[in-house]
């Protein structure tokens, strides 16, 4: 037989344990899942910068839902959907007019491209790791960049790995994101003859990646998948 | 996107343009820029004179200040511009290589500001 306060104290644990158990998955998902989500929110519009805001809005929305809602079945597709939106939300607010059109075509060609292919994630981190590795983009700001956008380590986590401050590191990906988008650089892989050595600069990204584990002890080691 | 392809040539190359025996490097310039124009990639485009015909304005105050020539004292100078319309860099630099000054001096490819690319170079 139950007390009312036994059930009460019951529901209270069913409740804590659902929460960490939603706490969980996000962190999972963010660990497994960031470089891919980012990469396929990059890939139409070139702005990484906006996508990682977006990207950090739809974990911090799963942790507030989950809990309540459960977590769903495809933890990918469903922080991918809300990021896809806030990213959508932000655009209609900051651009002008004109402007926001051509945009705003932009994503929704993603968006339906989005519900074309909603059960299947796609990898595109390869992709973005040879963006990263573009001849154009400033040779000391291409390794930090692959860890920022395909592992989500940010620039305090990384600079003593780079033997740099965290302020000039992070001065560094700004600029280097501005640059992606202003200049054009294509998200396609590099044609043959450009392989080989943006190749070597992809190759140097990821033995970066086992660096700050190294080098730094509250450095996460980096998820095996990624 | 719009793309300015700008040449940067060594002294000597603006001294061969007028110079009879250097066919060769003329028949360059001329196949290039017939091949940019072909593609329908050109916008616009032009050779400039040497920098020694260049004029400089600056207005300081209320004073005009007029000297002769570009006050860069660089090994290479602007010698002609293309601007391009292709879809994203790599292209830009397809073209840029094909440049006969590429491989003496060099080529700038720099994004042209247009209203798109203002919005997209201020947010970060």
């Amino acid at each position: 037989m139950t007390t009312p306060a036994a059930h009460h104290a019951a529901e209270q644990a069913a409740r804590d344990s659902a929460e960490q158990a939603a706490h969980d998955s996000a962190e999972r998902a963010a660990r497994a899942s960031y470089g891919r989500l980012l990469a396929i929110l990059s890939a139409r519009t070139h702005d990484i910068a906006a996508s990682e805001d977006a990207l950090a809005d739809a974990f911090a929305r799963a942790l507030e839902r989950w809990p309540a809602d459960g977590v769903p079945v495809q933890p990918d597709a469903w922080l991918l959907s809300v990021a896809r939106h806030r990213k959508l939300d932000a655009w209609r607010h900051s651009r002008v007019q004109d402007d926001a059109t051509q945009t705003l075509l932009l994503l929704a060609g993603e968006m339906d491209e989005a519900d074309s292919d909603a059960a299947t994630v796609p990898d595109e981190r390869l992709r973005l790791l040879f963006v990263c590795a573009h001849p154009a983009i400033d040779a000391a700001a291409r390794a930090p960049l692959m860890l920022q956008t395909v592992l989500g380590l940010d620039a305090a986590r990384m600079a003593g790995a780079f033997l740099t401050s965290p302020s000039a590191l992070g001065q560094r990906l700004v600029r280097a994101k501005a640059r992606i988008r202003a200049a054009g650089i294509s998200f396609e892989y590099p044609q043959a003859r450009d392989l080989p050595h943006r190749l070597r600069d992809v190759l140097d990204g990821i033995y970066a990646a086992y660096a700050p584990a190294g080098t730094t002890s509250t450095a996460p080691t980096p998820c095996p998948a990624a | 996107m719009q793309y300015m392809l700008m040449f940067y040539q060594p002294a000597a190359e603006f001294e061969q343009r007028n110079d009879a025996s250097s066919q060769a490097y003329r028949a360059s310039w001329v196949a290039y820029a017939d091949a940019v124009r072909q593609s329908g990639v050109a916008l616009g485009g032009h050779g400039l004179l040497p920098p020694m015909t260049g004029t400089t304005l600056r207005v300081r105050g209320d004073k005009r200040q007029v000297q002769d020539g570009p006050f860069a004292d660089t090994k290479e100078q602007l010698g002609g511009y293309f601007v391009v319309d292709v879809p994203d860099l790599d292209a830009a630099l397809e073209w840029a290589a094909r440049a006969p000054c590429a491989a003496s001096g060099g080529v700038e490819v720099r994004p042209v500001f247009t209203a798109t690319a203002a919005a997209g170079s201020s947010q970060t």
